[in-house]
């Protein structure tokens, strides 16, 4: 079997007509002219003023004219290559099929044995990234949750080791916003790939980094980008703006909003690295500030924000990512079968490059694992009802439907014979008799998901590191968190 | 009131070349194959009427001009009446409307959650909260009056449903003559007259053929007194991939086409420019189980396709939506209804079936209803799209916060804020919160709203003499139909 399921591209629907998305994009340029962005970083100040961008060095906001906007945003390649460890796993981003991850990077994950709420560990993100590293669903391995009892400082080096010895598929080193962290992912990455150039040759790690929203990009993210887009490390722009509150009361201002924030990140890369691989992530959503209560997950607007800005990124020619999951249930409940298939249906006829959200609860803040397994189901009946069927003579079976005629059945035939196993199964719908089903004490989707997580966790052995490798990781690890204690 | 949503950009999930074989593919097996009518009279009637008919074996053959003349008569536009005229609507193919699904023999207890046999009272009960539910459109017989005479059960489930609901009935359980005209004349004393029925139906009806390829007397014969009555009657077919259908998604499409095709002809040739309308709950067998999926790829699959196919031909669709295979309204329930709203929402279905069922339809559960309706409610709202004119776009606002900044206290985030879809379903609260109330969830809320309108939702009653009508026609029909003994 395949080590990766990629999912077919079915460009069938669209959120809003050609016109209202040239509005957006129009106004896009407007915030970007006339109000821009706070860019933290001195250092990356100072090349786009060279560059030509108006900068205001007191305050760090950053302006930007609509031509030197298009200009910089046709740099961006329309696709890329993310390469892996195992090189059966490498990604074609941008080639007309699309990827799934996880999600990242809650701090919080319900306990396997207890489904008590907890801190997550390295343990687990280790975990997670072998159970990634078993399911083709899952074709690139997300820090998934934090590893909250590494060093805060070198934490994101903790992790990077907690998935490489985990996985051989391509790692998105999410969550890593300071220069010291993006230093270590790319000496341990080079180990890895065993030096710069081939580190450049066959990236097996990429990142996004995320705006602080409404328009900052921290010194920190910036930094951390210069490091990684220098040494030949994907880098995607990620906004996460919320509705109500960093954003305006209105899908389209959200919209605006968000797109001037991913744009703006990727004219700054594109400034300072013509060509560089980028991709659009925006995880717009809704918070409801009329009772007070928290993010209720995908809603309508979700939807449409989300499908705005796929095809705002469509417009721009830029590999897109989208969202599938990261309902906001706090349980594998109907909610959050309900929002997660409404988010991946829509991500099936709007797709994206790359896709996310495998796995999370309570909007990404609580990760589970059941649910990594149960999101997977969802993707995998999804890539199964959109792959191209066969409508030729054979497959439509004419002379069968004769042969069986009015009244007849059509089990014993020789067609259903040859063609029965072509149907998607089940893994964790329940089509039992209800006699069964009670019996077994009513069991749900997610207890039969824990079997499956505890299978694998007991049987699936990922492709080792080599020892010296292996010795090399640990040796860098040490050293940056010595660095790190002593700064 | 009631809620439609949006048709707008319907998604096409067969090619130009894929609907064209279908299609050609229905034609020759409409040719070749024919169907089994199981109706002397009927048949005769067809031979008549161009049909090659074989009394013997049962079967008629349509040629290829007949069905392409057949489906060119049947009227594009339905009205779907109420007894209240503020609920009727009209199928034109700009909005789906969602109805109540059945017939199941067995509902989920509201109290207990578990599995007990269907009653009139149930269906009572039920029929009158899918009347408090704004997202309900129409009313099928959601579940058996199974307490009362088998000949006479789908006339005491019309008269439930006209006494409970003001709203448009579909009658899916009368499968005789007989019965048909006893709903008959029940909609006529509702309506008024049957000048009133045969202009604004207050019930529609269809038919289902048995697959493959069959029709039984009964229900065809039925099918022609509801279009002498000028009440809509569709047809909806139920092939299950390899077992009533190929093995295949292109045959059981062939299959499913040509039985509802092979139905529309049959009426359309005997009662020309009759209303009717396309219905499909085309689905596949669990080869492990031995049961119909309700909720694969293929059932998603169907819905769209055959969406398609009735636009393609210019006829009212009515799709299997909702009706989860879970066994409760769980995870499985909330992403195979996601799945299958979306679906047929997308591929422009006019008519949303299935809302309450669970256990692969064999069962109806009142608080999967009320969460099917957020389900149409959620979807509706994201169909309907945004605006983006100057005020939407919020550039003054967005200037105004700039960085470092929030919108929660801008004019403009007061005056928009209710301008978002609310859910009513979602849990929301604290984590601790919810921890210290014992986990509650969706479920629970579905169960304490449909709880709510069963305590308070009243219909307007149907008038007295119109109420002494329905009794006698009740009353005669019990005695025409129920021998000693049934």
């Amino acid at each position: 079997m395949a080590r990766i399921r990629s999912s077919p591209f079915v460009r069938r629907y669209e959120v809003a007509p050609p016109e209202v998305i040239e509005k957006l994009h129009d106004a896009t340029l407007r915030v970007l002219e006339r109000t821009g962005v706070r860019i933290g970083s001195e250092r990356v100040q100072g090349r786009l003023a060279d560059a030509g961008a108006n900068v205001d060095f007191d305050n760090g906001r950053v302006r930007f004219a609509p031509e030197f906007v298009e200009e910089k945003l046709a740099l961006a390649p329309g696709a890329f290559f993310e390469a892996a460890r195992d090189p059966e796993c490498d990604l074609q981003v941008g080639s007309g099929r699309g990827y799934l991850g996880m999600d990242g990077c809650p701090s919080d994950i319900l306990d396997l044995d207890t489904g008590e709420r907890r801190r997550s560990t390295a343990e687990d993100l280790h975990k997670l990234a072998v159970i990634a590293d078993a399911i083709p669903e899952v074709a690139y391995v997300w820090t998934a949750v934090a590893a909250n009892d590494s060093p805060t400082a070198t934490r994101t080096l903790h992790e990077f080791y907690a998935k490489v010895t985990g996985t051989s598929k391509h790692m998105l080193q999410n969550a890593l916003y300071t220069e010291l962290g993006a230093r270590g992912i790319v000496e341990m990455s080079r180990a890895v790939a065993g030096g710069s150039d081939e580190l450049r040759a066959r990236p097996i790690v990429s990142n996004y980094q995320v705006c602080m929203s409404p328009l900052a990009w921290e010194a920190g993210g910036m930094d951390a980008m210069v490091v990684l887009a220098d040494a030949g490390i994907p880098v995607g722009m990620c906004c996460k703006n919320i509705a109500m509150a960093s954003a305006p009361a209105s899908v389209a201002g959200t919209v605006v909003l968000a797109n001037a924030e991913v744009v703006s990140g990727m004219v700054v890369l594109e400034t300072l690295y013509p060509g560089h691989p980028t991709y659009y992530v925006a995880y717009p959503t809704s918070m409801d500030i009329r009772d007070g209560s928290i993010d209720p997950g995908w809603g309508p607007e979700e939807l449409m924000m989300q499908g705005a800005c796929q095809q705002l990124a469509r417009r721009y020619g830029i590999p897109v990512h989208v969202g599938l999951g990261g309902t906001g249930a706090k349980t594998q409940n109907w909610q959050a079968g309900l929002q997660n298939a409404l988010a991946a249906f829509l991500g099936s006829v709007m797709p994206g490059d790359l896709m996310s959200d495998a796995g999370s609860l309570l909007t990404g803040l609580v990760y589970s694992y059941e649910s990594l397994l149960l999101d997977t189901e969802i993707y995998g009946l999804l890539c199964d009802m959109w792959e191209t069927h066969d409508f030729g003579d054979e497959a439509t079976g004419l002379d069968v439907i004769d042969a069986v005629g009015p009244g007849g059945l059509f089990l014993g035939q020789q067609h259903t014979l040859a063609h029965m196993r072509d149907f998607w199964m089940p893994r964790f719908f329940d089509r039992s008799t209800w006699e069964d089903w009670e019996e077994s004490g009513r069991p749900e989707p997610a207890d039969k998901a824990r079997e499956q997580v505890r299978e694998i966790l007991a049987t699936h052995e990922p492709q080792p590191l080599d020892a010296d490798l292996d010795a090399e990781l640990r040796r860098i690890l040490a050293a940056y968190d010595e660095e790190a204690t002593e700064g | 009131m009631i809620r439609s949503v949006e048709l707008g950009r319907a998604i096409q999930v067969l090619s130009e070349d894929e609907l064209t074989r279908v299609h050609q593919a229905t034609l020759d097996v409409l040719a070749r194959t024919g169907v089994k009518v199981t109706s002397r009279g009927v048949l005769e009637r067809l031979a008549d009427t161009g049909a090659r008919v074989d009394l013997n074996d049962e079967r008629a053959r349509f040629p290829a001009d007949m069905v392409e003349a057949a489906l060119r008569r049947v009227p594009r536009d339905l009205v779907m009446g109420a007894r209240d005229p503020a609920n009727t609507f009209v199928l034109d193919g700009s909005r789906g409307y969602l109805g109540v699904d059945g017939c199941a023999a067995e509902v989920l207890d509201l109290d207990t959650e578990e599995k007990r046999p269907s009653t009139k009272a149930d269906l009572a009960d039920i029929t009158r909260m899918a009347d408090g539910l704004d997202e309900i459109a129409y009313v099928w017989q959601p579940v058996s009056a199974r307490d009362v005479p088998v000949p006479v059960q789908p006339l005491h489930e019309t008269e439930t449903g006209f006494r409970n609901t003001s709203k448009h009935l579909m009658q899916m359980t009368a499968v005789n003559s007989d019965q048909a005209r006893a709903v008959v004349e029940m909609a006529t004393a509702v309506a008024g007259n049957p000048e009133r029925l045969r202009r604004e139906p207050v019930v529609s009806a269809f038919q289902c053929s048995l697959s493959p390829l069959t029709y039984e007397a009964g229900p065809i014969e039925a099918a022609l007194v509801y279009a002498g009555a000028g009440v809509p009657c569709g047809f909806m077919v139920m092939p299950i991939t390899c077992a009533t259908a190929p093995a295949s998604i292109a045959g059981t499409l062939v299959v499913s086409n040509s039985e509802i095709v092979a139905g529309v002809v049959i009426l359309e040739a005997l009662a020309p420019g009759a209303p009717t309308f396309y219905g499909s709950c085309a689905t596949s067998l669990d080869l492990r189980t031995g049961v119909a999926t309700c909720g694969g790829p293929e059932d998603i699959y169907y819905q769209m396709a055959g969406a398609q196919l009735a636009r393609h031909y210019g006829i009212r669709s009515i799709m299997g939506t909702f009706a989860s295979g879970s066994k409760i309204y769980d995870w499985q329930a909330g992403v195979e209804n996601a799945f299958s709203g979306m679906a047929s929402v997308l591929s422009g279905a006019d008519l949303l079936s299935g809302t309450g069922l669970l256990f692969a339809a064999r069962m109806f559960s009142a608080a999967e209803m009320v969460l099917d309706c957020e389900t149409f409610g959620l979807i509706s709202a994201f169909v309907d799209g945004f605006r983006a004119e100057p005020e939407d776009l919020a550039l003054e606002v967005i200037d105004a916060v700039g960085p470092d900044n929030h919108c929660m206290a801008a004019p403009h985030t007061l005056a928009h804020m209710h301008d978002f879809w609310k859910s009513e379903m979602f849990e929301r609260s604290p984590w601790d919160r919810w921890e210290a109330e014992g986990r509650p969830g969706p479920s629970d809320a579905a169960r304490a709203k449909a709880k709510r309108i069963l305590a308070d939702h009243a219909v307007d009653p149907v008038p007295d003499d119109v109420s002494r009508e329905l009794d006698n026609i009740l009353a005669r029909y019990t005695r025409l139909l129920v021998q000693e003994g049934d």
